[in-house]
């Protein structure tokens, strides 16, 4: 009987405590163990491992949101406790610390209305109730006091029907707490869809803005492509289902789109399923489910299966666990780039639209060409026009003058200077190749330029070019024009520590983090 | 190991029925939930107990018969009492000129009538800091 009383109270504690695991496998000298690496002056005394450099540019915030993996919660409106039950606690503070750690994606279970149009918030009947007004005034509360915060993105397990009169009531609670004015703001930060589109394709004629507008959300993906982290600052979006969508229009849908929706971990290695998603260029969502106690994803796992977005139960991790640091990089934290990605034979290892990486030298002022190809086999076939995406810098300063189409007939959609030069092009329907023309000031180390767009398919620098003078570390799923790796690695440890090493096959020696970079250097 | 399980499933009722109980035995939990950037110690206190003070990122919480008489400040002599209740953003002016800014949120408990009420603090203006 006393063992049994033992192993109940056993699991009760684990159940009470799972902050407490210490998951840090580390246990030889080469191997990252921050917790005490740094203790000498001589930081590669410790373990070779440079630990306290940084990686330029780690995440790119001028490149679609959908290249990168992002920081998702489940169940986030618990702040502590078990999944259900009297001790599970159920509070606004569960999104806040959530937020506070990093995470971009916030899911919120909606069981029932209330009766006098507000929503209750719970997880399955069987813990502490809160109403979705509460946290939604909290949500808005953070993002009004943390200045350009990195995109949130707020899902529902939603179960409170979808009906026309439900739906306004859900609705209202949007427009109050997310579009109208609040104690500190006047604009609330709901990021509209909608709006985005109209302002992304109003260069357009009518005919074919029209034409965007009407497509559904897997197709406009294949067109237009997703917002890049940048334009995504600030902002809060809503992640809905086929129901709730069709009353409040979302980038981020659930259900039969190309989502998975409510999977248990077994889903993770169904490879051939992920791939065809993002081959789709969709976000892909897993989250767990009938987990108790200290069950929580391995995120790592996530990651080499092309998820984009691997939620996580945060009231059982701590900034100390790896489910957190893959996620520290402070030039956009909460996104992290793919590094190794599993795939299914003939298709290649990317986590949504092929993303091109070149760099090239240029001392002084001059003027660089890429030819850029097409295929729209890889988008929306018979798309009503061929969208894609220039983003340019000097590595470590150095300015760009322009990025300019010289293919007749293209339009420019959106001009951005920060965080790099950037700018969004259409082609006309069918178009198969166009012809970029980039005016850069000069810089000693030299250039990099990115090319996304949902049917790139081949982007190459035309001419003779200096190489570059400096290397650049990027995604290994990224397709590079003219460069190759040099060996080197680079990435997170616990609490964001960046880890240099060499590539050992699927990661980056010292680390079992599967997001990574690889340093790349102009072929001669 | 049938009767392995259901003997851990009789165990387990019983902690959480205790658990509950515990709960029960005490009707309102105020969490004061300083969550304000840049920070500042807040202080509150329940109906006659002792003070409670949240750094900035802390949560600390005491028990209360009447939240409605829940009292908010900066330091003891600088408290203004606040109904924890009512639902909503507020703002509480204290006399020596400090704004105290925030939401009010009431977690309604599964057992009937149980609450516990949060008070997040996300803005502090004025005042001697």
């Amino acid at each position: 009987m006393k063992i049994w009383i033992f192993l109940l109270v056993a699991v009760l504690w684990i159940g009470c405590f799972p902050g407490c695991v210490d998951d840090d496998p580390s246990t030889s000298s080469g191997q990252a163990d921050n917790s005490d690496d740094d203790d000498s002056s001589d930081d590669d005394a410790d373990d070779d491992a440079d630990d306290d450099s940084y990686a330029p540019l780690f995440v790119r915030p001028s490149l679609p949101i959908n290249a990168f993996h992002m920081a998702a919660s489940h169940n986030t409106f618990i702040w502590r406790g078990p999944p259900g039950g009297p001790t599970t606690l159920v509070a606004s503070l569960g999104l806040i610390r959530a937020l506070n750690l990093g995470q971009l994606f916030l899911e919120i279970d909606v069981t029932s209305k209330t009766d006098d149009g507000d929503f209750w918030v719970n997880h399955s009947e069987t813990t502490q109730s809160v109403r979705l007004s509460s946290m939604l005034r909290n949500i808005r509360w953070w993002s009004d006091t943390h200045a350009d915060h990195e995109m949130i993105v707020v899902g529902f397990q939603w179960g409170a029907g979808s009906d026309e009169a439900t739906m306004n009531e859900f609705n209202a609670l949007i427009d109050e707490f997310l579009v109208g004015t609040s104690p500190v703001s006047d604009e609330g930060p709901l990021f509209s869809l909608s709006d985005w589109v109209q302002e992304m394709t109003a260069p357009l004629d009518e005919a074919t803005r029209l034409e965007i507008a009407a497509l559904p959300v897997i197709e406009l993906a294949q067109v237009l492509g997703y917002p890049s982290i940048a334009e995504m600052r600030g902002k809060v979006a809503l992640e809905t289902g086929g129901s709730v969508f069709s009353q409040t229009p979302s980038f981020f849908q659930l259900g039969g789109d190309g989502h998975f929706t409510n999977d248990g971990e077994e889903a993770l290695g169904d490879i051939a399923a992920h791939t065809a998603n993002r081959m789709a260029q969709r976000l892909t969502r897993i989250y767990t489910s009938g987990r108790v106690f200290n069950g929580n994803y391995n995120l790592f796992d996530g990651f080499r299966s092309g998820v984009s977005n691997c939620a996580l139960n945060m009231e059982m991790v701590g900034t100390e666990h790896k489910p957190a640091y893959a996620f520290m990089d402070e030039n956009a934290r909460g996104y992290a780039p793919p590094g190794y990605v599993e795939t299914v034979d003939g298709l290649p290892k990317r986590l949504g639209p092929p993303v091109f990486v070149g760099a090239f030298g240029a001392e002084s002022e001059r003027i660089v060409s890429l030819d850029l190809s097409f295929d729209e086999a890889l988008g929306m076939t018979d798309a009503p026009v061929v969208i894609f995406r220039v983003v340019a810098q000097g590595i470590g300063g150095g300015t760009v003058d322009s990025i300019d189409v010289t293919t007749p007939g293209s339009t420019l959609l959106a001009n951005w200077q920060e965080p790099a030069a950037a700018k969004l092009f259409a082609l006309a329907a069918g178009e198969s190749g166009a012809t970029i023309e980039l005016i850069v000031n000069g810089n000693q180390l030299g250039y990099e330029v990115h090319v996304v767009g949902p049917t790139v398919s081949n982007v190459v620098i035309v001419g003779e070019t200096a190489s570059a003078q400096a290397t650049l570390w990027t995604s290994p799923t990224f397709r590079s024009i003219n460069l190759e790796t040099t060996g080197a690695c680079a990435t997170l440890a616990a609490r964001g520590e960046r880890l240099f090493g060499q590539l050992a096959g699927q990661r980056c020696e010292f680390s079992e983090n599967p997001s990574f970079l690889v340093e790349m250097k102009s072929r001669p | 190991m049938k009767k392995v399980s259901v003997l851990i499933l009789i165990l387990l009722c019983v902690s959480l029925v205790f658990a509950a109980g515990a709960m029960a035995d005490q009707p309102g939990m105020v969490f004061l939930v300083n969550v304000a950037t840049p920070g500042q110690v807040v202080i509150g206190q329940c109906d006659g107990s002792e003070t409670i003070s949240a750094a900035p990122g802390e949560h600390p919480f005491c028990h209360s018969d009447n939240a409605a008489a829940f009292q908010i400040g900066s330091a003891p002599g600088l408290l203004a009492s606040i109904d924890v209740t009512q639902e909503g953003n507020f703002s509480k002016t204290l006399s020596d000129g400090m704004v105290i800014s925030g939401a009010l949120e009431t977690v309604h408990h599964i057992y009937p009538e149980i609450r516990s009420y949060y008070v997040y603090i996300w803005r502090i203006d004025g005042g001697a800091k």
